[in-house]
């Protein structure tokens, strides 16, 4: 038990270090958060203006939409969890050997991270729930249990989002170029995820496609529980489901690093 | 004039072939922002499917103005790319002084100094779509509507790079003005959509203060016959304004410059 409870405070305390990296950068705090205020901008009137000429749109109306697109917004930063630029630094500053002869699993040092990364930022950005409440009149559900399924499912996604990307990030051992990498990551799962327009409003064959991709469970998921669009008698359902998904990823995930690593050609000198 | 000319493209020779060197990076980069349009691209199908219109506009129509706003964002980021990374990796570093000793105009070899094939991507998608867009819409391409689309462009990367040039250029005040540039660039989003689907301080604020719009926005207006009157000519004015206030911007900031001791 103290075995554990140590192990749990190493990785908490190696987590902690990502919050205080960010509240540190202040330049960059306030113009994301200018940046994540333009996109809701733009969404929402985008979104207004599709609405101009019905009243609904495939069983959906425009506050349901407008909703679920700026609760989407605010977790859209979720689809990534910068382990693909990590390894394409470790690789360049030939830091990787360093790292794994650590006392502490790399994987789930980094994941540690990411989830307090995650977080510090979905904190950070408070003024924008503010702003979604007061002037865009975000609606937030009465019923306790769609929080509790909005909590569990984002914890849910942003592993699987991780774990995802970390098989992405073994491509750098190949191809030492990790930015091109990261936007080509972004470019697909900033759709996919359901970031930039719900799920129940794209056709079948492509909602299909991106319920098999890691991202919606990260944003779309979350997101269409605190919006309503996924009732709460759902919840025990899909939770199990995104259970499946992390433990599945987790193994494949350590199974494609131990192959790749033996891959790495460490830069410079 | 001459010899810049001459210079320039040495430069630029220099900078593909030390790409070149890496291949597969080259490629994933020029495919990389092609990705990011796809999924801008994806979502305005994908909602157009569900509506006729959008405020009066078809989606063939506004991936005409989405075109024209990539293809010149694409200019911008292949030839002057290199404004992103004045404060961090010229300024804070002290590189920038290599630039001062040396009889060139310092902003002309900063640019000159960085080719980004990333860019590729972004100007394959936007000339694609405006290919596109205008054979569906039955845009025709005679001299004149192809002068004009090339000056609209044209003037449309200088707005870019205008804006790029004032952001930027506060690194000489704050040593990294990163977060301004990035988040004052991003505001470009607005001008994806037709302008008129916002409100009219939105409208005034990308037509004249971060003019984005005014050279995707009113041209592809223009080119489908609406009325929008001596808008349709602003582009290339707005964007010489810019430059020249950007580069305003620039050479104060030089004249403050001091190295970074080392």
């Amino acid at each position: 038990m103290t075995a554990v409870l140590n192990k749990l405070g190493v990785y908490w305390e190696v987590g902690m270090t990502q919050a205080k990296a960010r509240m540190a950068y202040s330049a960059w705090f306030w113009a994301s958060l200018f940046v994540q205020t333009v996109g809701l901008l733009v969404m929402v009137y985008f979104w207004s203006a599709v609405y101009e000429n019905q009243d609904s749109i495939k069983g959906q109306s425009v506050q349901q939409t407008l909703n679920y697109i700026m609760l989407a917004r605010m977790l859209s930063g979720l689809t990534g969890s910068g382990i693909i630029q990590r390894f394409g630094q470790l690789l360049n500053r030939g830091e990787l050997a360093i790292e794994l002869l650590r006392p502490v699993d790399f994987q789930f040092q980094n994941l540690a991270q990411a989830l307090n990364r995650w977080f510090t930022d979905l904190l950070m950005r408070w003024q924008l729930w503010v702003m979604a409440l007061v002037f865009f009149h975000l609606q937030l559900p009465s019923d306790p249990l769609a929080y509790l399924y909005f909590l569990i499912s984002l914890v849910l996604g942003c592993i699987i989002v991780f774990f995802f990307e970390w098989m992405i990030a073994c491509i750098v051992f190949v191809t030492t170029e990790s930015w091109g990498l990261n936007v080509l990551k972004e470019g697909v799962a900033s759709f996919l995820s359901g970031a930039l327009i719900p799920l129940t409003l794209m056709p079948d064959w492509l909602r299909t496609v991106a319920n098999f991709t890691p991202f919606s469970k990260a944003v779309y998921v979350p997101a269409s529980f605190l919006s309503g669009l996924t009732p709460v008698s759902d919840g025990p359902r899909m939770l199990l489901e995104l259970v499946l998904w992390a433990v599945g990823l987790c193994l494949l995930s350590r199974f494609i690093f131990a192959k790749m690593v033996k891959h790495a050609t460490i830069q410079g000198g | 004039m001459t010899s810049y000319t001459r210079m320039y493209f040495d430069l630029l020779a220099q900078n593909i072939k030390t790409k070149l060197e890496y291949r597969v990076n080259f490629f994933i980069g020029g495919i990389s922002t092609l990705a990011g349009q796809v999924a801008g691209l994806l979502t305005l199908w994908v909602v157009m499917e569900t509506i006729p219109t959008l405020k009066g506009w078809t989606l063939n129509q506004l991936l005409l103005i989405y075109g024209l706003l990539v293809l010149s964002k694409s200019l911008n980021h292949m030839f002057a790319d290199n404004l992103w990374r004045l404060g961090w990796a010229y300024i804070r570093t002290g590189d920038f002084d290599r630039y001062l000793v040396r009889p060139v105009n310092p902003l002309f070899h900063l640019i000159a100094d960085r080719f980004c094939e990333d860019g590729i991507g972004n100007f394959v998608v936007g000339l694609g779509l405006l290919i596109y867009s205008s054979a569906a819409l039955d845009i025709p391409w005679n001299l004149v509507n192809v002068l004009y689309t090339l000056l609209m462009v044209l003037s449309g990367s200088l707005v870019f790079f205008g804006i790029n040039l004032i952001t930027s250029s506060l690194s000489f005040w704050m040593t990294d003005s990163l977060p301004v540039m990035w988040g004052v660039f991003e505001t470009h989003e607005f001008a994806k959509y037709p302008l008129k689907i916002y409100h009219n301080s939105v409208n005034v604020i990308f037509t004249w203060i971060l003019p984005f719009g005014i050279a995707s926005y009113y041209p592809a207006s223009h080119l489908l016959g609406h009325p929008v009157g001596w808008l349709a000519w602003m582009a290339p004015l707005m964007a010489l304004l810019l430059v020249l206030v950007g580069y305003g911007v620039w050479k104060a900031g030089l004249s403050r410059y001091t190295g970074a001791g080392s």
